[in-house]
């Protein structure tokens, strides 16, 4: 609604309109359409390797190829600590919200680690699994492209996560909370791929 | 409250009276070249999107009427050699759609969608400048690795990797764009338009941009596969044919028909206006418009991985009932525009061939689906995605004759648009048929070499027929861009701020929008029609 300010003469008077209103869902959607649009990417490659697999397998053969292995300590620790990443974001909005600096800090920290924790693992996965990429039956291609493709999710996520926790600790609390949700919402999808490829790729192998 | 948040019970309460503010706030806009390569305001990203794609695709509508020639002769290759036949057909197809067709529509859809939905800007601008671009500078690396023998059957390995590369970079810029359309119908529509007042375009684009980028995110999920096995020894496809295999059904149906989805939102927009009627049904419509996008989700349909795919049940139904939507459609046009006082401009003509070019590959899309008809791996199929290349250029060539004076800010040269009807009916029809004529005889499509073994009858004609309908259609564009250019150049007349007589947001703002887009708040919006609801409350006061 326009409203009458003062000029600095004091002598005349001029309607402006108000400003921008802010739109908090604006990023929430962006991030999700984003999340979803990353989810899809990962699904068809799965879906490829189920394909894939279920040809070799219906022909009798081994699907790894010899001297390869997927051990399970790993991509099961990584599936927690991405989940408990799940629990210490929710946190920090929820901190975030209440503009609980102290909760907030120690919330955005942890997450961080555990982003970082998963990097790490998934990292010593890959050196453990000794899958070659030109492996005959291309299982190292569908392997290596379908791990890859996540770890690139996790770390366009850990970017986005980077920049709306700059803003945290700039202490714009009033637009943080949208920023933290988002985030959230992409970290979540990310997860929830995670789980898809760790019981289609890592436990049925 | 926000803009975005605001129920529509509120909007009388948040929308200032009247049309639009009388006071015209001086803002800052960037000017001159600054403003073309720094500038993130939407209307100059949609008119550098337009302005490319339409370039783009004259030259590759161009490539494509030489390699339909190629099939005229069906004993050899002509201009093209043996090697680069492959090539060159591939090429046209990629370019056609991602730096043709695609982009062109999403152009007019970064213009025109914030006009219509009464928003200042589009979600996330810095993003949609990004996306343009990025579309750019990925489109040209994608013609410059297919000039170094590049491209999926090419004879240099790093040049096949940067095409793939440079194509996921096409697709990924694109993929903002897209975000940044959903996101403003979704978030940043004005005080009192609910979805179901949403504009049919912005709808439109609503339920294209969706489709586009699960659609294109299950490509990339191709490509990068495509690309780990390219640069790895080829173990999992093997030669350049296989590869391409993997990633052309963004080409077949029921993909491809996506691509022509803004054209419904575009007669959708344009035959109520000049019908001089509000448009009925408008939830019909809308729902109509949304199930025939869902019907072209083609990310399943992926026949490389599963050839039996046309004969199951899901693929053979989606297929067949595909027209459907679009028939609704027909015919809730058909009676606005019988119950109206029709003035059949430009728009209306070329969007009404684009719609009824569409029906056809809607119905060509069905007769592929069906076992008895034996069409199936034809090239029936290269018709229905060239029946939707015809479609979606009529549906270019409409949009920017009906917003071309609110894109351009002068007027558009409306003759030149006439004579457009009838060459891009005759073209697109020409380059259609001629593939279905072909399919129906049992033509297999051309291998990789360029000279089928089996020619069967009427293959040679059809490649003829649709070599002429490609030129056609290449002309018809370049003329498109003749139209335009007195108003791109600020040679014809101003355009008025609503020349048609508009019943939508966008055609209450000055011809070219302001930076900002509205002068003032924008309009209370109590349905889908804003504009000519207060029109209407005018004439009421005045009687």
């Amino acid at each position: 609604m326009a409203s009458v300010v003062p000029h600095q003469s004091g002598a005349l008077s001029l309607p402006i309109p108000p400003p921008p209103a802010p739109r908090p869902r604006t990023l929430l959607v962006g991030a999700a359409l984003a999340g979803t649009a990353g989810a899809m990417t990962i699904f068809t490659m799965v879906s490829i390797y189920l394909a894939r697999r279920s040809d070799v397998l219906n022909r009798g053969e081994t699907w790894l190829p010899r001297g390869s292995q997927i051990p399970l300590p790993q991509p099961n620790m990584m599936f927690f600590t991405l989940l408990m990443s799940c629990v210490t974001l929710a946190w920090a909005a929820w901190a975030l919200r209440r503009e609980d600096k102290q909760n907030a800090y120690i919330a955005l920290a942890i997450t961080t680690l555990m982003a970082f924790a998963y990097v790490v693992q998934a990292s010593y996965l890959f050196t453990l699994s000794e899958i070659p990429v030109n492996a005959p039956g291309g299982q190292g291609v569908l392997f290596w492209a379908i791990s890859g493709g996540h770890l690139a999710m996790v770390l366009a996520g850990l970017v986005f996560f980077a920049l709306m926790s700059f803003r945290a600790l700039s202490g714009n609390f009033r637009r943080i909370p949208d920023g933290i949700t988002a985030v959230g919402i992409y970290w979540y999808i990310t997860v929830g791929v995670y789980a898809v490829i760790w019981y289609a790729v890592y436990i049925t192998k | 409250m926000t803009v975005t948040d605001a129920k529509p019970e509120d909007a009388p309460a948040l929308a200032a009276p009247g049309l639009s503010s009388p006071l015209v706030l001086p803002r800052a806009a960037p000017s001159g070249l600054p403003g073309v390569l720094g500038t993130s305001d939407h209307k100059t990203v949609g008119r550098l999107y337009l302005g490319c794609s339409l370039v783009s695709l004259v030259a590759f509508l161009i490539i494509t009427t030489v390699v339909s020639a190629e099939g005229v002769d069906a004993s050899g290759l002509g201009p093209l050699a043996a090697n680069s036949y492959f090539q060159t057909e591939t090429l046209s197809h990629v370019g056609l759609f991602f730096l043709g067709l695609i982009p062109a529509m999403l152009g007019l859809a970064l213009f025109v969608v914030p006009l219509q939905v009464g928003s200042a800007t589009v979600a996330f601008p810095r993003a949609a400048a990004a996306s343009f671009w990025g579309w750019l500078l990925g489109g040209g690396v994608l013609i410059g690795a297919y000039l170094a023998d590049g491209g999926p059957v090419g004879g240099n390995d790093e040049a096949e990797v940067l095409f793939l590369v440079s194509w996921v970079m096409v697709i990924a810029a694109l993929a903002v764009g897209f975000v940044c359309v959903i996101t403003t119908v979704a978030t940043a529509r004005a005080p009192g338009m609910t979805l179901l007042r949403v504009p049919a375009f912005s709808w439109a684009m609503l339920v294209a941009c969706s489709l586009w980028l699960f659609n294109l995110a299950a490509l990339v999920g191709n490509l990068i596969i495509v690309y780990v096995d390219t640069d790895n020894a080829a173990v999992l496809y093997g030669d350049g044919a296989n590869r391409w295999a993997q990633l052309s059904w963004i080409f077949a149906q029921p993909a491809v028909l996506s691509f022509a989805l803004p054209v419904l939102g575009i007669v959708g927009d344009a035959v109520p206006v000049a019908a001089r009627l509000r448009q009925g049904r408008h939830g019909v419509v809308l729902g109509a418009i949304g199930a025939f996008g869902v019907l072209t989700f083609g990310a399943y349909a992926q026949t490389a991985f599963n050839p039996d795919l046309v004969h199951q049940a899901l693929f053979v139904v989606g297929s067949v009932v595909l027209v459907l939507p679009l028939l609704v459609l027909l015919g809730i046009w058909a009676d606005t525009i019988r119950r109206g006082r029709i003035r059949l401009n430009a728009a209306v003509l070329l969007g009404v061939v684009g719609l009824l070019t569409l029906i056809a590959a809607a119905l060509a899309a069905g007769a592929y689906a069906i076992e008895p008809l034996d069409l199936a791996y034809t090239r029936w199929g290269a018709g229905v995605e060239k029946l939707s290349v015809a479609a979606t250029i009529c549906g270019v060539g409409a949009g920017l004759f009906y917003w071309g004076p609110k894109i351009w800010g002068h007027r558009v040269a409306e003759p030149l648009g006439r004579l457009l009807v009838p060459l891009l009916l005759a073209g697109g029809a020409l380059f259609g048929v001629g593939d279905l004529i072909a399919g129906a005889n049992g033509q297999r499509p051309t291998p990789a070499g360029g000279v089928s073994e089996v020619v069967e009858r009427g293959a040679e004609i059809g490649a003829l027929l649709s070599s002429v309908g490609a030129g056609l259609l290449a002309l018809g564009v370049a003329l498109m861009v003749l139209a335009m250019l007195p108003a791109m150049l600020r040679r014809s007349p101003r355009a008025d701020a609503d020349p048609w007589g508009g019943h939508t947001l966008e055609w209450t703002t000055v011809s070219p929008p302001p930076f900002g887009n509205f002068n003032g708040p924008v309009m209370a919006v109590t349905s889908p029609a804003p504009l000519l609801d207060a029109r209407e409350a005018a004439a009421k006061e005045n009687v």
